[in-house]
């Protein structure tokens, strides 16, 4: 059944590269096996930058989840205009924000209970990218969420600043602010982290 | 915290050196271990787990809404029930009605000629009768139950027939829509529009084409309808029309738009089956080698057994696989292990191995009520005799 599945997605995947149209106009339009592409290109981004923005990875497949059904829910009403990546940036802030809240109050709600390790977080510094991810983590835990959203689009996913403002709904001026306090703030933890054992 | 400088585009950290590395290594590592085909499974579960919830709302809401309509509908006629003769259209115009909310959209529907004392209630009788078209609540088939009474008011007279197909099929009997034209704009829009007809009750009519184009809209959308549509075509064309390779095709969509579909297993059994009938035997051994592996497949192990000795007889003229396949059929026992007992005989037979054919067509003839009993008694009648003597264990 796995491999009859895995032969069925390759099919897909074969078909719908075929096509020259992109696929979420493709999926706007009816074609239901764009979805499959749709979801192959956007689904890495949506994943990596839910990370960046601090969703436990517990939290994160329910969030990608709605994400996407957020995005299928609305896809009719996409007119094309905009980039597309905006959008989806918008929803996984909205879903980071929720995924982010729904973890804190767990989080205290175990820890009263006392039902989970004070400390779960292992480093791996053996392997250089995960140790720099720590370190990255780590620092951008100490923004606020607004300064997050900044930096990371900003300094992590090389988003243009007329299209960080867009996506955050604020204007130009305001995102340099918030980039400007963000960096200032995140050279502090990064340089604090690497005094730690 | 100083103060930001003048609001400028400033370059990006990773312009940075030191930095630069920390951000893509980060980069990197916050990609990697994603389980993006897992996740894309998981969100179609998700979805489809969400229809039928979706499918009451869906329902309610169109309720809801045609309820309004026929408020609105009997608030649009109220006014223009005054007059000795009221007309609606261009050619016929009478001042005072001509301002109510429902000219310009009577205008729009053509001529039609109502009594002064005519209510929606009698509008009915006189559409069914055909002798008015208009707006007002159409049917919702455009079927042959309502061939001939465009715009007629009138209930499909199969409407329990057709909620019992619609059931059968997976698809929920939607209220009825409100929309004047819907016939028009169902033509032209998404499928999802169009209007309800039943499938199946063209297809039990002999429309085999135009049922098999019915399937085929429906099967267009999303969700379980689409699905169990997609399938009711494939059956249509390969059980009806003997379009083995139509529907083979079918099934072929069906795997790649349904991978996770409730009907996965009966759409796996008939593809092996209709790759066997259209001669590609090596692709039905290998798909049925793959069903034997799964619970659907062992479940029906007896027809696949069967179904492979058959490949191994017919097509690929191996004959000692043949009877490997039948003796694990015949060992799952039932009717298909009787019937395979008897394939199996005619297997030996060929191989020049008299006495287990022999033995063979005697258990097929053990089990009572074999339909080719007769001819097997013959059978063994001749093979005895030839063999001399016939008792062989």
């Amino acid at each position: 059944m796995v491999r009859a599945l895995v032969s069925s997605l390759a099919e897909v995947e074969a078909e719908v590269e075929a096509s020259p149209a992109p696929p979420l106009l493709r999926c706007v339009e009816g074609d239901t096996k764009a979805w499959r592409q749709l979801h192959r290109q956007y689904y890495p981004i949506a994943a990596a930058f839910l990370r960046k923005l601090g969703v436990d990875p517990r939290d994160l497949d329910d969030a990608c989840q709605e994400v996407f059904l957020q995005m299928f829910r609305y896809l009719a009403s996409f007119r094309g205009e905009a980039d597309p990546k905006t959008w989806l940036y918008r929803l996984c802030i909205t879903q980071a924000r929720r995924a982010r809240l729904r973890h804190r109050v767990t989080h205290a709600l175990q820890q009263v209970l006392s039902m989970l390790p004070q400390d779960a977080f292992v480093s791996s510094p053996g392997f250089c990218e995960q140790h720099a991810r720590h370190r990255i983590d780590a620092a951008l835990a100490q923004l606020s969420d607004k300064e997050r959203s900044v930096f990371v689009l900003y300094e992590m996913e090389g988003v243009p600043g007329k299209q960080v403002a867009e996506i955050l709904g604020c204007k130009e001026a305001t995102l340099w602010r918030r980039l400007h306090y963000a960096r200032q703030v995140f050279r502090r933890a990064l340089e604090a982290s690497e005094y730690e054992p | 915290m100083s103060d930001p400088p003048a609001w400028s585009r400033p370059p990006r950290l990773s312009s940075n050196g030191q930095l630069s590395e920390l951000l893509e290594r980060a980069n990197a590592e916050y990609r990697t271990g994603l389980d993006e085909p897992g996740a894309f499974v998981r969100l179609s579960e998700r979805l489809r787990a969400r229809e039928p919830e979706r499918g009451v709302w869906k329902r309610g809401a169109l309720a809801i809404a045609a309820l309004a309509c026929v408020g609105l509908s009997a608030w649009w006629w109220l006014p223009v029930s005054t007059g000795s003769e009221v007309a609606f259209g261009p050619e016929l115009s009478t001042p005072k009605q001509g301002a109510g909310p429902g000219a310009e959209r009577n205008r729009a529907s053509g001529p039609l000629r109502v009594g002064s004392d005519e209510v929606p209630g009698e509008l009915v009788e006189r559409g069914a009768s055909g002798d008015m078209e208009g707006p007002g609540l159409p049917g919702r088939h455009e079927g042959p139950a309502s061939t001939g009474e465009r715009g007629a008011r009138v209930p499909l007279p199969a409407a329990s027939a057709t909620e019992r197909t619609t059931e059968s099929l997976g698809v929920g009997l939607e209220a009825p829509s409100s929309a004047p034209d819907e016939g028009e704009v169902g033509a032209a829009g998404h499928p999802e529009s169009m209007p309800r007809r039943d499938c199946l009750e063209l297809a039990n009519q002999g429309e085999y084409r135009a049922a098999e184009q019915c399937f085929g809209e429906r099967a267009t959308g999303a969700g379980l309808s689409a699905e169990m549509a997609l399938y009711e075509k494939a059956r249509l064309r390969r059980d009806v029309l003997h379009d083995a390779r139509g529907a083979l095709e079918a099934l072929n969509e069906h795997r790649v738009r349904f991978p996770q579909g409730s009907l996965r297993p009966e759409v796996n059994l008939s593809r092996v089956e209709l790759l066997a009938e259209l001669g590609h035997g090596r692709e039905a051994l290998r798909e049925s080698e793959a069903l034997l592996a799964s619970p659907t497949g062992k479940e029906r192990a007896a027809e696949l057994h069967v179904l492979r000795g058959n490949v191994y007889r017919r097509d690929l003229s191996d004959l000692r696989a043949a009877d490997r396949e039948y003796a694990q059929a015949e060992q799952l026992g039932g009717a298909l292990g009787a019937e395979a007992s008897q394939l199996r005989g005619a297997v030996l037979e060929a191989l020049g191995d008299v006495p287990g054919a022999l033995a063979a067509y005697r258990r097929y003839l053990s089990v009572a009520g074999r339909s080719r009993s007769a001819d097997v008694s013959r059978r063994v009648e001749q093979l005895s005799s030839s063999s001399g003597g016939g008792d062989l264990p």
